[in-house]
């Protein structure tokens, strides 16, 4: 029972941060880098959409998805497509944000190697170390999201046994059941789970920056 | 090499479970939260699925938002215990018919040493009566439950409105409610089988009044289909058959030692 709950919490969580990783770093290197009308208009919408409370984008996915939606046609609401889509929609502004600051120290950086001299295969090497630590910390930061994130996965994924039960919606599920003992246990598996990632994630990074 | 292995490890998470097999059928029924939160529909259903083939994904939500998912056909099928809602998707041709599953009673609960206080009454709208004009503390689901819609119906059969200082909305599910009616030593009316599902977590509640005649306490669970759906006659043999009436003796032994949800002739 449990360990179903932790695998489906795992086959949402870590596509969605991988799928909002691919979209939302381009999308910032463009922000940051190129100039164009309506840039600043962007980013702060962005800004604003970091903030978006997950039950409204639950809500605006379950719309768009019902049978009566745009999208009702891709017959995927209450299935983990369905909470991977609600999820990346609140993981891509984080991303998009933390890219922005993360280039600003890559500029700064990179300025300082032009004031430094240092060219060629150094160089080459330094660059590569900052990106993965810069993409490092989105990944972590995306993840923390998606793993905690509850009001969004239980409007779209409605919380199915087996299907879409992740730890958040089962906490819920057994607090409004009273079982609070039991909601305490599955929250201290999340914790631990996330423990995990934090650790793997920083075993990667301890192998590009010390 | 670690962050190849780990790579590795967090790929092999992500795609295992991802090619399970599926039965012929899956359908999606959308039930109230309180006979999903009993256990009743997990204990019952396993069985419906080997014998049929056919898999039932329960979701759990308020009455009212079922019956927008309904209409919606976000969902195949419904399980809720307002008969005006099954009316309005009748007249509205979103069902054909419906199956009465299991019934229980609504009771009213509240504080253990408050139960003097109701020895005379004589009907439920008369405990609520007495809550009201001795302005006890009373908690209200005061959401578009089924639930809530009766504690309405019993306001309006005695005569009046909840206007006084201890009418405490919560908001919540029935669970929830619970507990808060429990906390704030509240009365609050609920189905016996939450109630006594969760019975020993509630220890400054107990039982105020049940009428074991009244129609307004009579709490009847409907399952019902999709129109465009054709499995209707197999739900109908297995809520008629014996084997759905043994494992509703057998949840009944298990979990309240007694007849908390009855069939219904």
């Amino acid at each position: 029972m449990v360990g179903n709950i932790v695998l489906s919490t795992l086959i949402v969580c870590i596509p969605s941060t991988l799928i909002s990783i691919l979209l939302a770093v381009p999308s910032g290197y463009i922000l940051k880098i190129k100039r164009f009308k309506g840039r600043r208009f962007i980013i702060r919408a962005v800004y604003t959409l970091s903030g978006l409370p997950p039950v409204l984008a639950g809500l605006v996915v379950y719309m768009m998805l019902s049978n009566k939606g745009p999208l009702g046609f891709l017959n995927i609401l209450f299935t983990k497509w369905a909470m991977v889509i609600a999820q990346v929609i609140l993981i891509v502004p984080i991303v998009i944000l933390y890219t922005l600051s993360g280039l600003k120290n890559i500029f700064v950086l990179l300025d300082n190697l032009d004031y430094l001299d240092i060219r060629g295969k150094k160089r080459y090497l330094i660059m590569i170390r900052e990106y993965s630590r810069e993409l490092i910390y989105a990944s972590v930061l995306g993840l923390s999201r998606a793993i905690s994130e509850v009001g969004a996965v239980l409007i779209v994924g409605g919380n199915i046994e087996g299907e879409t039960r992740i730890l958040t919606t089962a906490i819920i599920h057994e607090v409004s059941k009273g079982e609070f003992s039991r909601a305490l246990m599955l929250g201290l598996i999340l914790l631990a789970i996330s423990f995990g990632f934090n650790t793997a994630l920083q075993v990667l990074q301890g192998d590009i920056v010390d | 090499m670690k962050r190849y292995a780990m790579l590795l490890l967090m790929l092999v998470v992500l795609f295992t479970g991802c090619q399970r097999l599926k039965p012929a059928t899956t359908l999606k029924i959308a039930t109230t939260t309180s006979i999903y939160d009993s256990g009743f529909l997990d204990f019952v259903f396993p069985s419906f699925e080997e014998e049929y083939g056919i898999k039932l994904n329960f979701i759990s939500v308020g009455s009212g938002q079922a019956v927008k998912m309904f209409r919606n056909k976000d969902v195949n099928g419904i399980i809720i215990h307002e008969k005006s809602f099954l009316y309005e998707l009748l007249d509205e041709g979103y069902i054909n018919g419906y199956i009465p599953l299991v019934y229980n009673r609504f009771i009213l609960v509240g504080p253990k040493d408050a139960k003097s206080l109701f020895e005379n009454a004589s009907s439920i709208q008369e405990a609520f009566l007495i809550i009201k004009n001795n302005d006890l503390p009373f908690v209200s689901r005061a959401d578009n439950s089924a639930t809530y819609i009766r504690e309405l119906e019993i306001w309006n059969l005695a005569r009046t409105q909840p206007d006084f200082d201890g009418y405490i909305k919560s908001g919540q599910g029935m669970g929830m409610s619970l507990n808060l009616a429990n906390e704030k030593r509240a009365f609050i009316l609920t189905d016996e089988a939450t109630f006594y599902k969760m019975k020993d977590k509630l220890d400054s509640l107990d039982v105020i009044y049940q009428g074991p005649n009244e129609e307004v306490l009579m709490n009847v669970y409907y399952f019902a289909l999709s129109s465009a759906r054709e499995e209707v006659p197999i739900f109908e043999e297995f809520f008629k058959g014996s084997k759905f009436k043994a494992l509703v003796e057998e949840f009944n032994q298990k979990y309240f030692k007694n007849q908390v949800y009855k069939l219904c002739e």
